[in-house]
């Protein structure tokens, strides 16, 4: 795959994480990030050659990022939403703003460091710090807690950048790992917004799904 | 041994699962952890396991603490709690007591990840055993706060591979072996971000200020058994994985600034815990913030270096028991009080003798009373920030008595006074505070009396991270 397409997936990347900041709708957003996590799944794949036992591992990661996880949180947004709003904290003006200054911040950081020589051309390490940087943000800005989730799928879909950087020198036990996480780390988030929504009574659906106290 | 161990804990979860009461399967949990036990005690005796002393030492201290909470649960779920299933809560603790084994047992830093991930997360059902909007706010607190953390954690460990592939180390697995020896060659500026973000990373999973949001809820919503695990256990295995980076930067000669960061973090957490205790009324809450300013002691002990690691490392054994006496002890009395409330407990010692005892004789043994072993580990640490710095001494001090203050102030109401009228004397079933004393009892006899083979293994695990033995 040459560098010109890779960068261009990668443009993508940082893109969706733009829509993500400025969208107000908590479903396409979703969708949105989980096109983003089947993106960098092929990009990875593309961008090496890889055995029949990486590419099941890869095909598994895109069942769990773009539909597994998509629909788990979809559904508890529809259980529970009659509003399907973010709720932000910080404006949706500002935070692109924001936004734009830790892009342009991350391409600064990325020339100050030493980087391998396959990655002085791509713009890989500095799309990575954006896209680090997009899910904190967002977890950050916005009140809900699904929006909270959708900052940590950013922040999840950042590592597997980082880890598609490093293929050639671990590579299995690395992808299992960011799979198990996020597998795991969000099904298990999955499960319990499901019992807030259930737990919370209809009154509180204003507040349903936001971090309460403190 | 440690095979059979784990297809006997996969044979257990099986079990439980047809197990027909909440006694039954409470009884599989303390068959797991009689096993774990003695295989724990082989090991310590010598026998070749492949682990490394600190593993063992933690792997000692982790299996006694869930020793005495496996028999604790035996009888908290045959007398008190016959209605909620324990079905979920035992097969997390089985999940959780199988990958902290597998983390001690890790050769490389990956699969240490990945292992202390999934016992973290296998410790979210714990919290929400209650199943009240108090207690699913403090599981998603939980969940979300350390998940994070330790995302973070990963993004460093892949940084550190980063910095070795730019150092061109070729076949970097990022095992411990290769990863100590050849530490030093790799790049430096990839290895220093590397460490802040591990250090961040496992700092949220210890709980340091300011990183310990989760702690507070989740200690104080959860049944006091689990917050005993929890306090004592989790904290100590994620004190495991932050000794391996501490490891590392000693084989890299890099660890004058984890010192540093390591001293800030601890001084910080002492004071904020300490001051947070002092106007504290909820039991619970009080000893998270505890359990805050103890990581905070040990996180000191650890940065001071020489002794100060070796006391360090005797302190988390120390501090692992002591929270669990503490947490059981309390969740005995706010079962018959009804409330954590300081305000509407008093008179323990009337009301329940035993366990107003043992939380009485706890909240000594935390502060650091002779003969207890924690005596002898506060006090080393505080005698190597004497000779560190005279402004550090003075305020660990500060810290420390402000702490006590704190936790006597609430701690003594609770026990002491006159009981709330109309309340009768309650009959203590011996579960309740046999653990308890237990734990007080092992505390006390290692203070007074420390055999060769734990003193062995304490000296080898501190000598790991560049320590010194410490004793008297």
């Amino acid at each position: 795959m040459n560098i010109s397409l890779m960068n261009s997936f990668l443009l993508i990347t940082v893109l969706i994480n733009m829509y993500v900041m400025g969208s107000n709708r908590i479903i396409s957003a979703i969708r949105a990030i989980a096109f983003q996590g089947v993106l960098l799944v092929l990009l990875a794949f593309l961008s090496k050659e890889t055995n029949n036992t990486e590419a099941l591992l890869f095909s598994i990661i895109i069942v769990i990022k773009g539909f597994v996880m998509p629909y788990l949180l979809i559904r508890v947004v529809r259980k529970v939403s009659i509003d399907q709003e973010m709720r932000p904290l910080i404006g949706y003006t500002p935070t692109l703003l924001i936004y734009g200054l830790c892009v342009i911040f991350s391409f600064y950081i990325a020339t100050t460091l030493p980087l391998l020589s396959e990655h002085k051309e791509s713009i890989i390490v500095p799309i990575f710090f954006a896209t680090l940087l997009g899910g904190m943000l967002l977890v950050i800005a916005r009140q809900k807690a699904v929006t909270h989730v959708i900052g940590y799928l950013i922040m999840e879909n950042a590592v597997f950048i980082l880890s598609s950087m490093l293929t050639d020198s671990m590579t299995f036990l690395t992808e299992i790992g960011v799979l198990l996480d996020a597998l795991a780390g969000v099904f298990i988030m999955g499960v319990v917004l499901n019992h807030i929504a259930s737990i919370f009574d209809d009154e509180d659906s204003g507040k349903l799904l936001t971090m309460l106290k403190e | 041994m440690l095979i059979a161990f784990f297809i006997w804990t996969l044979l257990a979860i099986g079990l439980s699962y047809f197990g027909k009461t909440n006694h039954q399967r409470a009884v599989i949990l303390g068959i797991t952890a009689l096993l774990h036990v003695s295989m724990s005690f082989v090991v310590l005796l010598g026998q070749n396991s492949g682990m490394d002393a600190l593993s063992v030492w933690i792997l000692v201290t982790l299996s006694l603490l869930f020793g005495g909470i496996a028999l604790h649960a035996i009888g908290y779920f045959s007398h008190c709690l016959k209605d909620n299933s324990n079905l979920v809560v035992i097969i997390s603790l089985h999940l959780f007591l199988f990958f902290a084994t597998g983390m001690m047992m890790a050769k490389d830093l990956i699969s240490m990840w990945i292992f202390l991930e999934s016992s973290s997360l296998s410790c979210a059902p714990l919290i929400y055993y209650t199943k009240n909007k108090g207690s699913i706010e403090a599981t998603w607190k939980y969940l979300f706060l350390v998940s994070i953390g330790i995302l973070l954690a990963l993004i460093g460990i892949l940084f550190l591979a980063y910095s070795s592939l730019i150092a061109n180390i070729e076949h970097m697995d990022l095992d411990f072996f290769t990863l100590f020896a050849r530490a030093e060659e790799f790049n430096t500026t990839w290895f220093l971000i590397a460490f802040v973000f591990i250090f961040i990373g496992f700092a949220t999973k210890i709980g340091l200020f300011p990183l310990h949001l989760w702690k507070v809820d989740a200690y104080s919503e959860e049944p006091g058994l689990f917050g005993a695990l929890m306090a004592g256990g989790m904290t100590t295995l994620s004190w495991l994985a932050m000794m391996r980076l501490m490891q590392i930067m000693h084989a890299a000669h890099q660890e004058a600034c984890m010192r540093d960061a390591l001293i800030v973090f601890g001084i910080l957490s002492v004071l904020f815990g300490a001051f947070s205790m002092l106007k504290q009324n909820d039991t619970k809450r009080l000893m998270a913030y505890s359990s805050v300013e103890q990581m905070g002691l040990i996180a000191i002990g650890f940065g001071l270096g020489g002794a100060g690691i070796w006391a360090a490392m005797y302190h988390l054994f120390n501090n692992a028991l002591l929270k669990g006496t503490v947490f059981i002890a309390l969740g005995n009395v706010k079962r018959v009080f009804g409330t954590r409330d300081a305000k509407g407990i008093s008179g323990a010692i009337r009301i329940m003798p035993y366990s107003a005892f043992a939380l009485l004789i706890a909240l000594f043994a935390i502060v650091g009373t002779p003969p207890f072993g924690s005596f002898v580990s506060i006090f080393h640490i505080i005698q190597g920030t004497f000779s560190y710095s005279i402004l550090l001494f003075f305020a660990l001090i500060f810290g420390l008595v402000i702490a006590f203050f704190g936790m006597s102030r609430t701690i003594l109401g609770v026990v002491r006074g006159k009981p709330p009228t109309g309340m009768q004397r309650f009959h203590e079933r011996s579960f309740m505070f046999v653990s308890p004393f237990l734990f007080l009892g092992i505390v006390a006899f290692i203070g007074l009396y420390m055999p060769s083979f734990v003193s062995q293994v304490l000296l080898e695990a501190t000598q790991l991270l560049g320590g010194v033995y410490g004793g008297f």
